[in-house]
């Protein structure tokens, strides 16, 4: 069984016996941007070997400090492993793609036509908030219960608000304004967090509203490298398909990174991203040990990186019964499913319509 | 607006006999073998089994249309006039039989025939039954094989997928499942 493999440790990564292997280093990893006159590999790799068998990787994902080399990258190209960095603080930085898997030219002109025509790209785009929508409002469903008094009062509104945001979804003539209604909706969600996480974790952990580049505090840390995780694990879905990961329609393609992979992301974020927070600050998993301020920012440590990619990767391998194909399918799976949705999509809009993933437990 | 000549060949044609909408997708690219492992098993037993024989054999020729057809044959007696085929199972024996009629029709185009002027025969080998099983080519199996082609080239044309089988009971079991369901 292939899965992600995610090396916190700093060493140097190599191909052994047609194999992986990892040689660790145990000196302090230090930020990437400290000045740096030497431009030499990381440490001598003095810490302890671990070889792992290639075929059951999936993916890499670096935390640490990591020295490659070209056989290494031929290696993973041939085994189709991508590779994602993450900086010093946390942050996602680049992605080593191994060549092209699958090529579909037809699929790639469907999937740019979708884009150039602005009817096209709106019935995409406005299918991707809508399904967000539809998740956002089933993870406030799922708490409401809990709330009683002023802070009932308060979903109860929300609510509504969210059912007008809805109504106003077909009334959206372009992408902005389309935009604009996401970013509303997202506001509205936001500001019932506090409610959701509970009077103690809502004062461990204030949260006034979503501030990214960089992060301002603890909730907004957590928020941008869980979503970090998201795209990322998108991506290498969306990699495994014929699909052009830089052409998208919600967002702007190359706006930044893979802009597919950011529209899609937006469907998966509540079910994936949020409840993953919410679950780790209300089981007191994660708390205010886990974070670090620099420069005006504030991230996560490696202690706690290392229990949100573990409690992340556990999260992907749930599975949940589905419904047509009648068999149990992962997390992870679904957002497959959701790429060949879109390729369906792209290949007969009108027979086989895309309909954003719609949370049905 | 598209004027597609596609090269067909003998899984496109089993593929076609199997399910349209597979042969569709699989002419557009959206290939989805690389991840099954009833495929990767089908692959291994054609790597490992007969080793000793000539294993792989190309041909083309072109359908009385006008078609492309390629062919690549899994394992040739020629000394006896015989194609094999290898198989994993019987799940859609149909589907095989007229695989490996298509490639006993490629050298009826090209004429080629055994040394003693007899057609060539084909046989579907089933290495984990311990089965095999015989196929042969008849002037109702070429017309028939013509129309295939014709129809395979129509549907590449198609703008939009033919629709999914209505009963799905290989569906559980393609490669495809989740492309078409999921």
């Amino acid at each position: 069984m292939k899965r992600p493999h995610y090396l916190f440790s700093s060493g140097r990564l190599r191909r052994q016996h047609n194999t992986l292997c990892l040689e660790r280093t145990t000196g302090e990893r230090l930020p990437d941007d400290a000045p740096d006159d030497e431009g030499l590999p990381s440490a001598e790799a003095d810490g302890a070997r671990s070889p792992f068998p290639v075929e059951a990787v999936d993916s890499l994902y670096l935390f640490g400090e990591i020295d490659i080399n070209s056989k290494l990258v031929t290696f993973l190209g041939q085994q189709g492993i991508p590779t994602f960095f993450y900086d010093y603080y946390g942050n996602y930085t680049a992605t080593l793609f191994p060549r092209e898997g699958q090529l579909s030219g037809r699929l790639r002109v469907d999937q740019a036509r979708h884009y150039l025509s602005a009817k096209r790209r709106l019935v995409l785009a406005r299918a991707f908030v809508e399904a967000a929508l539809f998740n956002i409002e089933r993870v406030i469903k799922y708490y409401q219960p809990r709330l009683a008094g002023e802070k009932q009062a308060a979903v109860q509104a929300t609510l509504l608000e969210l059912k007008k945001d809805r109504d106003a979804l077909p009334l959206t003539v372009d992408i902005p304004t389309l935009m604009a209604v996401e970013g509303r909706i997202r506001d509205r969600y936001y500001r019932l967090w506090p409610h959701f996480l509970g009077p103690e974790v809502a004062a461990r952990f204030p949260f006034n509203k979503r501030e990214r580049r960089p992060p301002s505090n603890e909730l907004n840390a957590l928020i941008s490298f869980g979503n970090s995780l998201c795209y990322s694990t998108v991506l290498r879905q969306i990699y495994r398909t014929a699909l052009d990961p830089t052409i998208a329609y919600l967002h702007e393609p190359g706006d930044r990174r893979f802009s597919l992979a950011l529209d899609l992301a937006e469907v998966f974020k509540p079910l994936l991203v949020d409840r993953m927070i919410f679950r780790l600050l209300k089981t007191g998993e994660l708390n205010p040990r886990h974070f670090e301020k620099y420069l005006g920012g504030c991230y996560l440590t490696e202690a706690g990186r290392k229990i949100v990619v573990s409690h992340w990767d556990e999260r992907l391998s749930q599975t949940v019964q589905h419904r047509t194909m009648n068999k149990k399918v992962s997390y992870e799976r679904l957002i497959r499913h959701e790429c060949y949705k879109l390729v369906r999509h792209l290949c007969d809009p009108v027979g086989d319509p895309y309909q954003g993933f719609h949370m049905w437990w | 607006m598209t004027t597609l000549n596609p090269r067909i060949g003998g899984m496109l044609v089993g593929y076609y006999r199997l399910c349209p909408r597979k042969a569709w997708l699989s002419m557009r690219g959206l290939w989805m073998e690389q991840e099954s492992d009833a495929v990767a098993l089908g692959r291994l037993l054609d790597d490992h089994s007969y080793s000793r024989d000539e294993k792989h054999l190309s041909i083309d020729a072109e359908a009385p249309d006008g078609t492309e057809l390629v062919g690549k044959i899994d394992r040739t007696n020629l000394k006896n006039g015989v194609l094999h085929e290898t198989k994993k199972g019987r799940a859609c024996e149909d589907s095989h039989r007229w695989q490996l009629r298509f490639y006993l029709w490629l050298l009826y185009l090209n004429g080629v025939t055994r040394f003693n002027g007899q057609p060539f025969t084909g046989q579907i080998d089933y290495p984990l039954l311990r089965r095999t099983e015989p196929v042969t080519l008849d002037a109702e199996h070429i017309t028939e094989l013509a129309t295939t082609v014709s129809a395979i080239r129509s549907i590449a044309a198609q703008e939009t997928p033919p629709p999914r089988l209505t009963k799905r009971v290989f569906c559980t079991k393609c490669a495809f499942e989740e492309l078409c369901y999921g």
